[in-house]
């Protein structure tokens, strides 16, 4: 959960629209809950887009919260 | 995997009634030991290591929604249990707000999938207005249980 809330705060501090997809699945990033019900595990693959004003500095925020592991090692 | 399948009905506390995060988690955790669901002799470590996960970052989602969780070992299967809040606790959430709804969860250390999967199936229940709103007015026990029933049948669905 820890990744979803991470995600989550970072994009409700934006007016941007970001969207994290799973296969057919799409998820609004501002809502915890839609992106829990991604069932990301570990090495799943995603698409995040985004749109609206700063898009691409919040993609690449996105992106480096996944490179840093979302600042934690491990959730319990 | 249904709600059913890790609920445990006997720990359902409808009527919460706690000052802080700390001791909802208690509360909730001592519930599930006295249902039987958790060994007594681990009550203080599970409740410790639900409370260094919320130092993490709290599980309080927004929406007055919290859903403390942590994987241990002395479970052998995913455990789950519920307890309404009416009056509110804080609980340092997401967007700031009280909780009233709280689903807490506890999975063996070896299950990651199971538990994922027993967030995701909270998750799109608590997504449902009517299954919120239904919950907080629960007057006992049983028409929690009778609710969580309704959602697996999927008869609350908007």
């Amino acid at each position: 959960m820890i990744p979803c809330s991470r995600i989550a705060q970072l994009v409700r501090d934006t007016s941007c629209d970001v969207r994290i997809l799973r296969d057919d699945q799409v998820a609004d990033a501002r809502n915890i809950l839609d992106l829990l019900m991604l069932k990301a595990e570990v090495g799943t693959s995603l698409i995040v887009e985004s749109e609206g004003e700063g898009a691409e500095s919040i993609l690449a925020q996105i992106v480096k919260l996944f490179d840093d592991d979302f600042e934690v090692v491990s959730e319990n | 995997m249904k709600l059913s399948d890790f609920i445990v009905p006997d720990s359902i506390l409808h009527d919460l009634q706690v000052g802080s995060k700390e001791e909802a988690i208690r509360s909730m955790v001592a519930s599930l030991k006295t249902a039987g669901s958790i060994p007594a002799e681990e009550e203080e470590s599970i409740v410790n290591k639900l409370l260094e996960r919320e130092k993490l970052g709290s599980t309080g989602i927004g929406n007055g929604v919290a859903v403390p969780h942590t994987k241990h070992p002395s479970v052998d299967d995913l455990v789950a249990t519920v307890a309404i809040a009416k009056e509110g606790v804080e609980f340092d959430s997401l967007d700031g707000g009280p909780v009233y709804i709280l689903f807490l969860l506890i999975s063996p250390p070896d299950r990651s999938g199971d538990h994922l999967r027993g967030l995701e199936n909270i998750s799109r229940h608590l997504r449902n207005q009517k299954f919120c709103s239904f919950l907080r007015q629960a007057r006992n026990r049983e028409d929690i249980v009778e609710l969580l029933r309704e959602a697996d049948n999927n008869e609350l669905d908007d």
